[in-house]
């Protein structure tokens, strides 16, 4: 735990600006009194690069540099929100008086006599990953990738690969006086090719990242990463058509773990929940996954893509139970959906930026191992398929239905994984899927940090995670009937 | 409600960034500005759920060092902020790679003369406690309609208004104001511990043409009432009738496709197609940038160039690949003035039916109001998506259904398409009717 983090977000974001502490105390005078039940003040500021290599080269490199600040107003379960990329006080006065018009003008209370400045939990690094490989090192390492893509086989048409890196730091003062900063790296490395063999083609993509620098990218990773990439394209190059229907499904580990993002994630978020809207609302304390699954929400996992070590409202970062041996346990909140069921913030209250109100949302969403021999799951299976690998999803919160979609999968007869199979949207019900979870494997896997969640507009870095598991039966979407 | 947009400012910023770019030694600059003001509410059983004011400001600049190019982007316009993007996209572009297809795009493409297309409707005294009360009639309404097995899901408006620059190093220098506005009624229907959500939308550049509170809460409450009692439905193949934003959607793929990017890098399923029949001849597909009050109306595309007129598909035949400047040079074309995408596309065909018709056309069959998730491949055409809609038979709905997934591949589906509907909804940048495909995979239960 550090409070060095504030001093240096402070200088970074207030001072650089011209902005002191008694400007923060003026703002919140104009904004407290007695109809609003609380408020806040988002300072954030994003260093952004990004490489970009294409047909041999690397083309282009861009900056970014964004910074704001957002100002909340809650008035009972009303919002009011403003922001200012402008850090002068006349534009947060601005941006203050427009947040503040959903509450009716009540007495005015009291100021904030001095700030108490929160505590930080130190789970990755505070250096600038922006700054941790020259140029020259950044285009050697996306050159490389390229090479590697392209002695791997023939077939391989088109390289194009990412490398970026983000810096962010945020300050954020509440009502009750107190204070919570945070510095966030982010890196991440993409590589997709494209592979072709007579008149077919075929795509395959890998990459990762997490909380640290480029120094996360070395020679093995890199290598791991094409490897893959080139291996998803020619396999899918020999994929015949998947199977349609009701059919068992084994899922391998790791990034298949946007099956328990989508399934029940989402539907586990307080507001969908506050609002009676999930159709996990009324079900804590039931059976809603086989006795085989429990599931954590855990943003304190070192270094990790979805970690945050205090959210975007100032709550530390925890470790979540959300189903204990099949049973729901627990929801995921922010502040203002935790005031109004009554219960604590979870340190799931998240923003895309300092333009955007923070809602609940996931952080690192996984199921812990079971039992199971992988080999075992497999050889259970008489007909099915084998998916290894997904592009996204998509959950209907109220209904409940979810879909993702497998870009490498295998057919299993007999206990024997066959051939490759077309990638098919796989469709489930978030409330009764995990009820047919009946194998659990002892391999757990963390994805290797490429998740990307979208709600109401707002994209967040997330991390999901799982053991190799079998789901005793799921609609399959493929052609082959 | 009427914002102020500091244009003049931001073309000084604009030319003050050029000026750097030249002072550091670039050959060529481009800038690209965006301001933007508005305002969104959103109402939960009659209080505010939440009020927001958007006011953001962004500025890109992209310098080339000959054919060497890097870019960068701030939203802080201070001297030392700017001076800071411009170094930044100067070592960029340093380290880049000679790419022999950069560049500007030639001094005769650029919109030097853009037309004066009115694409600005500013929501005229529209004050928040108007907007809330308006959005408060409007769940109201959608609650009296049905009360007993309907609850809110949020009811809302928003109002925006933006000012687009580009700017480059050759003296180019054209933006335009432009406004959207939207309104949208959520409503769940619930019924023995089923529940289904569906909303209703209605969006335009010009308040006026916005529907009624009234028509999108009723629509609205339709929509979720008619979904209850969803099902699965057996494995089996069958025909499937797209509407709404699904027909839409499904247009939006062969536009992917058509795109140069995904030409050059041999990432399409239209690679090698040009001048072949991809659709049954009834159907051309049309770009139309100037129509009034288009949602995609634009005077000029990304790189400045004149956006124009064209048929994308000619009576079935892929006619044109959809350029920039950059993917133009790339295949050895002049630029389409599609940097950046499509500014609407029409879907026209000679053979349309009402859409009753088409469904009382088909034997036993699909409806899909929506399809879930991203199973497409570009690539290849491999399409295999969740959906919800309805099941028919004998030319008449039957009851809806849900957890299901249709799958096919886009090249055959859309030689397989044999009924087109008449009426065209015009929120969306492609303007088509319902799309009727024979013959899908239905996977179910």
């Amino acid at each position: 735990m550090t409070q060095e983090i504030i001093h240096q977000v402070s200088d970074s974001l207030l001072t650089s600006s011209g902005l002191a502490l008694q400007d923060i105390d003026r703002v919140f005078s104009k904004i407290m009194c007695s109809n609003v039940d609380s408020a806040d003040l988002y300072f954030q500021s994003v260093y952004h690069e990004s490489w970009y290599l294409e047909e041999g080269i690397v083309k282009e490199g861009s900056y970014a540099y964004d910074r704001g600040v957002g100002i909340r107003v809650i008035s009972g379960e009303k919002t009011g929100y403003a922001y200012s990329d402008d850090l002068i006080l006349p534009a947060l006065e601005d941006a203050a008086a427009a947040a503040r018009s959903i509450s009716r003008v009540g007495n005015t209370s009291q100021s904030i006599q001095a700030w108490n400045r929160g505590q930080t939990p130190i789970i990755y690094s505070k250096n600038n990953p922006l700054d941790s490989l020259t140029s020259q090192q950044k285009v050697e390492l996306l050159n490389k990738a390229d090479q590697l893509a392209r002695a791997a086989s023939s077939k391989v048409t088109q390289v194009m690969a990412s490398l970026s890196s983000s810096y962010e730091q945020v300050l954020i003062f509440n009502h009750d006086g107190s204070c919570h900063a945070d510095i966030r790296p982010l890196v991440r490395f993409n590589v997709q090719v494209l592979a072709e063999d007579n008149d077919k083609r075929e795509g395959g993509s890998c990459g990762g990242g997490l909380r640290g620098d480029y120094a996360h990218f070395n020679d093995v990773l890199i290598q791991e990463f094409v490897d893959k990439a080139v291996k998803q394209a020619l396999t899918n190059l020999e994929a015949i058509p998947a199977p349609a229907g009701l059919m068992p499904v084994v899922l391998g580990p790791g990034w298949p773990g946007v099956l328990l993002h989508e399934a029940i994630g989402h539907g586990l978020e307080g507001d969908f929940i506050r609002k009676k809207t999930s159709a996990f609302t009324d079900k804590l304390g039931q059976r809603v996954a086989s006795d085989k699954c429990t599931i954590v929400d855990n943003a304190t996992l070192s270094n990790r893509r979805g970690s945050v070590a205090i959210d975007d409202e100032g709550t530390i970062g925890q470790n979540t139970l959300l189903i204990e041996k099949g049973i729901l346990r627990g929801f995921m909140q922010d502040k203002l959906n935790a005031r109004l069921m009554g219960v604590s913030p979870t340190g799931n209250g998240r923003r895309e930026s300092y333009a955007h109100i923070p809602m609940p949302r996931m952080t690192n969403t996984y199921m812990l191992p079971g039992d199971d021999d992988p080999a075992d799951i497999i050889k259970s299976v008489k007909k099915g398929i084998y998916a290894v690998n997904f592009g996204g999803g998509e959950v209907d919160i109220t209904s409940g239905k979810f879909v993702f979609s497998a870009s490498e999968a295998y057919l299993i007869e007999n206990g024997k994984i066959t051939a490759p199979i077309k990638g098919a949207t796989l469709i489930g019900n978030g409330p009764d899927v995990l009820t047919k979870v009946t194998m659990v494997g002892n391999d757990l896997q963390l994805d290797p940090g490429v998740g990307v969640c979208g709600k109401d507009g707002q994209s967040v870095p997330v991390g999901v995670g799982q053991p190799t598991l079998k789901v005793s039966e799921m609609v399959v979407g493929g052609t082959q009937i | 409600m009427t914002v102020q947009l500091n244009v003049e400012s931001l073309k000084k910023v604009a030319e003050q960034v050029i000026d750097l770019a030249k002072k550091c030694g670039a050959d060529a600059a481009e800038v690209d500005g965006h301001i933007g003001q508005g305002m969104s509410v959103n109402i939960l059983n009659q209080q505010i759920d939440s009020l927001e004011y958007d006011r953001g400001k962004e500025l890109s600049i992209t310098v080339y060092l000959g054919k060497k190019r890097g870019s960068a982007t701030t939203n802080d316009f201070s001297s030392a902020s700017l001076k800071r993007a411009v170094d930044a996209a100067y070592d960029f572009a340093k380290y880049a790679a000679e790419d022999p297809y950069s560049g500007l795009p030639d001094r005769k493409e650029l919109a030097f003369n853009a037309p004066l297309l009115d694409l600005n409707f500013p929501w005229k005294n529209l004050s928040a406690a108007e907007a809330i009360e308006k959005m408060r009639a409007c769940e109201a309404h959608a609650l009296s309609l049905n009360p007993a097995i309907i609850k809110s899901d949020g009811a809302g408006l928003s109002s925006h208004q933006t000012y687009e620059l580009l700017a480059n190093s050759e003296g180019f220098m054209q933006g335009y104001a432009s406004t959207s506005h939207s309104m949208h009624c959520a409503v769940i229907a619930e019924k023995n511990g089923e529940m289904q959500s569906e909303s209703e939308f209605t969006c335009g550049m010009d308040p006026n043409d916005l529907l009624t509170t009234d028509f999108i809460a009723k629509k609205a409450n339709q929509k979720a009432m008619a979904r209850l009692g969803a099902r699965q439905i057996p494995t089996q193949t069958l025909p499937v009738l797209f509407v709404d934003q699904a027909a839409a959607t499904l247009w939006k793929y062969l536009i992917g496709a058509a795109m140069g990017g995904n030409i050059y890098r041999r990432a399409s399923f239209l690679l090698d197609r040009l001048g072949q029949r991809i659709l049954p001849a009834h159907i051309s597909l049309l770009e139309k940038p100037f129509l009034y009050k288009g949602v995609g109306s634009a005077p000029f595309d990304d790189d400045g160039v004149y956006t124009r007129e064209k048929t994308l598909i000619d009576c079935g035949v892929f006619n044109t690949y959809l350029l920039s400047t950059y993917s133009g040079r790339q295949l050895g074309l002049p630029t389409t003035g599609n940097a950046g995408g499509v500014n609407n596309i029409v879907v026209e065909s000679t053979q349309t039916k009402p859409l009753a018709d088409l469904i009382a056309s088909m034997e036993k069959g699909l409806i899909v109001t929506d399809t879930l998730g991203q199973g497409v491949s570009l690539v290849n055409g491999d399409y295999s998506k969740g959906m919800a809609g309805f099941y028919v038979e004998q030319g008449k709905i039957q009851f809806p259904v849900e957890e299901i997934t249709i799958a096919g591949n886009l090249q055959d589906m859309y030689q397989r398409i044999v009924g087109v509907g008449a009426e065209q909804d015009h929120r969306y940048n492609i303007r088509t009717g319902a799309v009727l495909i024979d013959g899908m995979a239905v996977a179910g239960g």
